[in-house]
């Protein structure tokens, strides 16, 4: 989303409200500005493959305000000219816009609207999209002093999209996620030092798992579409914040969530004893619409506990438990193109995870220099792995082809930060650990084992460095660096023939690791106001991103040239990008 | 979902799509795990021989390996084909760990369910799950296309040759297609005679100038009707078949039926072998198929055993379009000095047609 369009955002890692449920990783709270109540602030700017507008002000009497943005990416032309990426398209755009009516202080709604909406082709015959719909009604109420009434309703459309484009054979797959959401709660201060919240959240979710579409009159393909998941995750919470002293503050909550697998649906059952798969299917029950496939629900308690030592020290510890109903199923290693999302049903189960935080915050120097270290556990249950030679897309029998996997994650994170003064800097390490194990019975099924074996997310070691340093008349000079230890992959182990070539073996998953990833960004950027309130102004931003060029590799990968089993590593941006953006605000 | 930073991957992509050519060879580690035993093997409704290949997984390394170290192939083994009714026929070991059925009355039929056993000198006993040979359509209709690119000294314009089936309704079908073929292959030649001057020009000599070359296409062609299911299989790409010189190319193509999990592994096959380092790349694993120790299921060998119905046809494609030009530029890379029978491996004389294509079908490519 537009970064001018953000009005502020929370990021949650370890002590979750109660207010929030849903994901088992950090949550990220965004709010969209409501738009300027007291004239139109507009910015506008470009670089060579982007453009970026956003605008914000009042409608009427500042009673209704607005904001409004959009960017827009298509290097194709660019991409065009390079021979040698014949066939390779790429085009992105999203929008955001919100309107706020205040009826007074004490009272108001908003409507906010986002999309988006991408789409690549690399050199083969296949295609991908994505686009996301966000529609939001939310407004908040207060009755009286002590009391205030916020409620939300929003609908949301996810879409993604695979592209067959081989002659005769011509299609799309579609998966979509649709929900609409009612979100209800009631906030109460009922001294300075004792506040309570109580809410409601209903959502309703809709995946379409998968349709297949010929998209030309000559395709062989024949139209399919596997049968939506239908689901309905009802939650409610209570949570309160007392000040118990002027050092000691505690937060706690309740929330519980019922989940219902709703028909129509047909759930297949296996033969017991044997590994799942099409073949072993028994039986299969058929569920009307309507009723109910299965039922899930959990309580997931959240507290946290802040002590103050003195005015410049603390403590924080917290517990929080979270339950996921609608979860992520990807064959790649990375986090796109081929990735789909699947509802608790009888044979996948919720997945939920507990998680205790421990940490010390201090600042120095009245507050010039910030730090905290805290340390995590987190266990998690339920996730979802897949068995090899998984077929995830247009797969009636997927539940088959899916394990039940365990998760754990620990480490320590480390911040430092210098918010003051010409030059700024941060320093935030992480060292942490996360692993995965599956939990079928069948060994022919585990990956390594059943033992516990890296996740992809497993990066020890995490540094990054950040800093600004403002040199006068308007320019100021800002620097990043990444230390990241390389991701878990898995190497070959022997080798062996089949259809008369040498096929790598991969006996084991993750046992390897990419070498480590390390980056310097250095920018220049000029600000031409002379004054804080100037209305009209332009920055020009020159940036450097991997200054000393480093070939930091994304994947290694093995192949069969002519007989020999080479192993080729491959750089994302090896190289120096040098870029120039101009944005104008007026 | 996909919402914030998306913008940013997205602009990092395209930034990959400008500026990434970053691939390079590296050395890797390299661990050494206990070797495994690899079956490759099948039975189908053509005539027997059937073969079974079996080796052992060696250590991985970067060096040039077009076939396995020899001890790596297992000669002792003890391996037989059953059927479901109680018949069988046994295999025997003739070069390579290469094992062929030696009942020549046990024959694929359609319908019938086949095992494979392998009792290793261990004293260890394998078997595959029961495979079961499902009817296989007829081939309707070969569809020829002339691709005029070559890649120097790597290949020369091919015939691109592809098959029109249809496939049954109702009922889930699984295809593999392989295919052969023999090429005319055109070297410098021989003198022609006694006292006849030496051979200076490849364009003028005739005498063992010229021979049919056995090519055998080692892509795996294959197919599920999942989504396709009853209807017309259009221009499935089966053979490329070399153009070398003038002649014609003779062609035999067998369209198998394969069970969803045969599919499976040379779809996994596929798959493991085209790995290009992207963010398409599945995760790396090994190549399963159905091949287990009978004393412990959850013991698995790499490979798999097959049954398949086939349907053989065979074509005789005449290119009477080529050109000397066309051959005077993409095919000087591929004639080499000599009798053309001794520099060519796998050859024929160029005076017959070859045994067994008498009635094939006869495309002319004008």
């Amino acid at each position: 989303m537009s970064p001018e369009a953000i009005q502020d955002f929370t990021i949650y890692k370890g002590a979750i409200p109660a207010s929030y449920g849903g994901r088992l990783s950090s949550l990220v709270a965004l709010n969209i500005r409501p738009g300027n109540e007291n004239r139109i602030n507009s910015m506008f700017s470009i670089n060579p493959i982007s453009l970026h507008f956003f605008s914000e002000g009042p409608i009427k009497n500042s009673k209704l305000t607005f904001s409004v943005g959009g960017r827009i990416a298509d290097p194709t032309p660019i991409m065009n000219q390079l021979s040698t990426l014949d066939g390779n398209t790429a085009f992105y755009y999203d929008a955001v816009a919100k309107l706020v009516y205040h009826f007074d202080i004490h009272n108001q709604v908003a409507v906010s609207f986002y999309r988006s909406y991408d789409h690549f082709k690399f050199q083969g015959d296949t295609s991908y999209a994505w686009q996301t719909n966000i529609l939001t009604l939310n407004g908040r109420s207060d009755i009286n002093k002590k009391l205030s009434f916020y409620y939300n309703a929003n609908s949301t459309y996810y879409a993604s999209d695979i592209n067959g484009l081989q002659p005769n054979y011509e299609f799309r797959i579609r998966n979509t996620i649709q929900t609409l959401e009612a979100k209800a709660s009631l906030h109460f201060q009922a001294t300075e030092k004792i506040y309570f919240e109580g809410g409601y959240d209903f959502i309703h979710y809709v995946v379409s798992p998968g349709t297949l579409t010929p998209t030309q009159p000559g395709s062989s393909i024949n139209a399919m579409t596997l049968q939506n998941e239908l689901g309905d995750e009802s939650a409610g919470y209570l949570l309160g914040r007392f000040d118990i002293t002027k050092y000691i503050s505690l937060e706690t909550g309740i929330r519980h969530s019922i989940f219902l697998n709703r028909g129509p649906q047909t759930i297949y059952q296996y033969a017991p004893g044997v590994p799942a798969s099409k073949e072993t299917i028994t039986d299969s029950i058929v569920y009307p619409k309507g009723a109910t496939v299965q039922r899930y629900q959990g309580w997931e308690p959240r507290v946290m506990v802040k002590i103050g030592l003195n005015e410049s020290t603390s403590i924080k510890m917290s517990y929080n438990r979270t339950n996921q109903y609608l979860q992520l199923i990807s064959n790649t290693i990375a986090i796109t193109p081929v990735d789909y999302w699947k509802l608790a049903d009888p044979l996948v189960k919720p997945a939920i995870a507990d998680q205790v935080a421990a940490g010390v915050f201090k600042n120095f120097n009245n507050d010039a220099i910030e730090t905290s270290v805290e340390g995590f556990y987190k266990t998690m249950q339920n996730l979802i792995d897949y068995k090899n030679g998984a077929q995830l897309s247009m797969n009636p029998y997927l539940d088959a082809d899916l394990l039940s996997a365990s998760g754990k994650s620990y480490g320590v994170e480390l911040n430092v930060r210098k918010p003051k003064g010409k030059t700024t800097w941060q320093l935030a390490y992480t060292w942490s650990r996360s692993f995965i194990r599956d939990n079928t019975t069948y060994a022919s099924e585990q990956v390594n084992g059943g033992a516990y074996y890296p996740s992809e997310y497993d990066r020890p070691f995490n540094l990054s460095l950040t800093g600004g340093t403002q040199m006068g008349q308007g320019w100021t000079f800002g620097w990043t660096f990444v230390y990241i230890t390389g991701r878990p992959d898995t190497y070959p182990d022997g080798t062996y023939v089949i259809n008369n070539s040498i096929v790598a073996n991969y006996s084991t998953r993750n046992e390897d690791r990419l070498p480590d990833y390390n980056r310097l960004d250095i920018s220049f950027s000029h600000d031409s106001r002379r004054s804080a309130d100037q209305k009209k102004y332009t920055i020009v931003n020159f940036s450097l991103y991997n200054v000393y060029g480093r070939k930091n590799p994304y994947s290694i990968y093995f192949q069969n040239t002519d007989g020999v089993l080479n192993a080729y590593e491959l750089s994302v941006l090896g190289t120096i990008v040098p870029s120039v953006t101009l944005t104008f605000y007026f | 979902m996909r919402m914030n930073g998306t913008f940013t991957k997205y602009i990092l992509g395209i930034t990959v799509l400008l500026f990434c050519s970053c691939i390079r060879s590296v050395t890797v580690p390299i661990r050494n795990v206990q070797p495994t035993l690899v079956v490759e093997g099948g039975i189908t409704t053509d005539p027997p021989p059937y073969s079974v290949n079996l080796s052992y997984s060696g250590k991985f390394t970067s060096a040039y390996q077009t076939n396995l170290d020899s001890q790596q192939y297992i000669y002792d083994a003890k391996v037989t084909i059953e059927d479901d009714q109680g018949d069988s026929t046994s295999c025997i070991q003739t070069v390579n760990g290469t094992y062929l059925s030696t009942d020549s009355n046990f024959v694929g039929t359609v319908g019938r369910t086949y095992t494979l056993k392998i009792y290793l000198s261990n004293g260890m006993v394998y078997l595959s799950k029961p495979e079961k040979i499902t009817p296989v359509p007829p081939i309707d209709s070969v569809t020829l296309v002339y691709d005029s690119t070559y890649i120097a000294e790597v290949r020369p314009a091919q015939i691109i040759v592809s098959i029109n089936t249809h496939d049954p309704p109702d009922t889930t079908n699984y295809y593999r297609w392989t295919a052969s073929g023999y090429v005319t292959r055109k070297s410098w030649g021989l003198p022609c005679g006694f006292g006849s001057p030496p051979c200076y020009n490849p364009y003028v000599c005739v005498c063992s100038a010229f021979c049919d070359q056995l090519i055998v296409g080692d892509q795996i062609n294959i197919f599920s009707d999942q989504f396709s299911d009853g209807r017309e299989i259009i221009g499935q790409p089966v053979f490329y078949s070399p153009i070398y010189w003038y002649g014609y190319h003779y062609i035999e193509i067998k369209q198998n039926s394969i069970s969803r999990q045969t599919y499976q592994f040379w779809e996994q096959y596929l798959a493991q072998t085209n790995r290009t380092g992207s963010i398409l790349d599945p995760l790396p694993a090994s190549l399963i198929g159905n091949i287990y120790n009978q004393a412990d299921s959850n013991n698995v060998a790499l490979g798999l055993f097959s049954a398949s119905a086939t349907y053989s046809k065979k074509i005789i494609i005449k290119p009477e379009f080529i050109q000397t030009y066309w051959l005077e530029v993409s095919a000087t890379f591929y004639i080499e000095m000599g009798s053309c029978q001794m520099v060519f491996p796998n050859t024929l004389p160029n005076d017959a047609v070859p045994q067994g294509w008498e009635d094939a079908e006869v495309i002319n490519m004008n």
